[in-house]
Formats: C-alpha cells, structure tokens, sequence
C-alpha cells in the first residue's frame, strides 16, 4: 500500500513537473514568434528610413552643389565648365545664349547626376549688358 | 515546498518574458521615431529643392526685366532721346516690361509670378527714396516679383544720365502671410 501511494505520489509530481515543462516551451515558443514577428516589421522599418534618410541627404547635397554653380553662373556665364565632378556628382551645365539688342541673356540649365540618375536639375538666368561690361572690362 | 517551486520558475518565465517585451517595443519606438525621422527630413529636402527652383525662378524674371529695360534704354538712346524723355517714355512702359518679364520664363504647372509695384521715379522722388546721387541717377524703376509660395524678389533699378542701368538693389525676401497656419514653426 505505501508502495502504491508512493508510486502514484511520484507520478503526480512528474506529471506536474512536464506539464510545467510543456507551459514554459509553449510561452517560450510564442515569445521567440512575437520576437521574430516585431525583429522582421522594425528590420524593415529602419532599413527603410535608412533608405529615406540617404536618398534626402543626396538631395540635400545635390541642391547645395546646384545652387554653388547656379552663383558661379551669375558670376561668369560665359567662363563655365560644360562638365565638373564634385564628391560622387556628375554635374552638366547647359548655357544657352540669347542675344537681345543691348546685351545678352544667358540661361544655364544645371543638372546634378550621381550613379543611381538625376538628383536635381535648376535653371537659372544671367544678363550681361554690352555697355555694363565694357565698362567694368574698362 | 513544490508548490512554490514550481510558482517560482513560472514567476521567472513572467519576468522573462516582461523583459523581452520591453526590450521589444523600445526596439518599436525607436524604429518608429527613426522612420518619422527621415521622413520629416525627406520632406525638408523636397521643400528646399522646391523652394531654390522657386527662388531661381525669379532670378530668372528678374535678369530678363533688366534685358528688356537696358533694351529699351538703349533704343531710346539710338533714336537721340534725352534722359528726362527716356525717362517719361519708361514710366508708361515699366509695368508691361515687368509682366512680360513675368511670362517670358518657364514656370513649373501651377506655379505663378505676379509683378506689384512695377513704377518709375524721376529726379528727388528716386534719390530721396533711395539715397543716392540725383545727378547720378536722373530717375529709377522699382518693381517686385512675388511667385506662389510668397517669396518675392524686389529690384531697383538706377536709371544713369547716358541712359545706361545699374542694379541698386536686388533683394530676394519672402512676404510674412499671417494667416498661414501652416507656416508654424513651433507651437509650444
């Protein structure tokens, strides 16, 4: 009798102690789901804004290098470079003269390229009198 | 004795999985902010992209009304018109000089420049406006550019007595709109 009771005692106890067991693996188990589920979607969320963050920063540079040669246009319309290279851009500048009766108006289309495409194009005038420059050229 | 036992290692599991959980919506937060983050400053680039273009645009307009009055200035001169003549020709003619100049340049699909204040002065009006020499500067035009988004280029135009032109001023500003809730920059 008191090897019954203490075989059915013993039972119990492994019983109690693998359905333990059985809610630790299941509770881990979710866990380790939740924790890949929201390890994937936030992965996702700061490769994304890295993307972001990258891709405005080329803008950003881009403008900045626009508007540096747009004022170096202002300057000289006539003494700029067709093609430049600056960091990784690739910068064209278009001038297109056009005369007018007392001088000449010049348009500059400036265009700012890095290896993925266009990150910025501006367009920009200048006008330089023929009187206004003989003057200072005097 | 098991009973606790057993209580403790499902409080360890609790605590555990608290920790994880915590450690899971700072990772959230985080991403969440750094997304909102870049995005903030993708928007940022897109506005100073535009607003530069913007800007040029009216660079633009206002070199291509500098062309068309030292045009005209210069015809006045070739047909032997003296200053104060030339000078009455072009306060008729300042306005039309400017809206031509407004509409002569490729703006983007909605975008607009209208010309205010487009106007000659003649004599002590433009030197006392101005501060500078009437023997100089017989007269001058003023005019503003102001384009969609507020931003307003103001020229002033010195008139010389051979009838040539010297920039006097050429000031790139952006007109304060009240009203504009959306202007906000910070709100605390």
């Amino acid at each position: 009798m008191a090897t019954m009771s203490f075989a059915t005692g013993t039972s119990r106890r492994v019983r109690k102690k693998s359905a333990s067991f059985g809610t630790y693996l299941a509770e881990a188990l979710f866990l380790l789901v939740c924790v890949l589920i929201l390890l994937s979607v936030t992965v996702t969320l700061f490769a994304f804004s890295a993307v972001t963050s990258t891709e405005s920063q080329r803008q950003q540079q881009a403008v900045n290098l626009a508007q540096t040669y747009a004022e170096r246009f202002a300057d000289d319309p006539v003494g700029m470079k067709a093609v430049s290279y600056e960091d990784d851009f690739h910068i064209q500048c278009d001038v297109v003269a056009h005369p007018q009766n007392a001088g000449t108006l010049y348009r500059a289309v400036i265009s700012v390229d890095d290896q993925a495409g266009q990150a910025y194009q501006l367009t920009t005038s200048t006008y330089v009198s023929e009187r206004n420059a003989q003057e200072s050229a005097s | 004795m098991s009973r606790s036992a057993s209580r403790r290692q499902a409080t360890r599991l609790g605590a555990l999985s608290i920790f994880v959980i915590v450690i899971g919506l700072c990772i959230a937060v985080l991403s969440v902010l750094s997304l909102a983050s870049s995005q903030a400053s993708a928007r940022l680039s897109e506005k100073q992209a535009e607003s530069v273009q913007q800007m040029y645009d009216l660079e633009q307009v206002g070199q291509t009304f500098c062309a068309h009055l030292d045009s005209w200035l210069k015809a006045l001169s070739d047909s032997g018109a003296d200053t104060n003549s030339a000078l009455r020709v072009l306060t008729t003619r300042v306005s039309d000089a400017a809206v031509e100049s407004a509409s002569f340049v490729t703006l983007r699909e909605g975008d607009e420049i209208q010309v205010s204040n487009a106007e000659v002065l003649i004599g002590a009006d433009f030197s006392t406006m101005t501060g500078t020499d009437a023997g100089r500067y017989p007269g001058g035009a003023f005019v503003t550019f102001t384009n969609q988004a507020g931003q307003q280029l103001i020229c002033t135009v010195g008139i010389t007595q051979d009838l040539g032109y010297q920039v006097l001023e050429w000031k790139m500003t952006r007109a304060w709109n009240e009203d504009a809730g959306n202007e906000k920059l910070w709100q605390g």
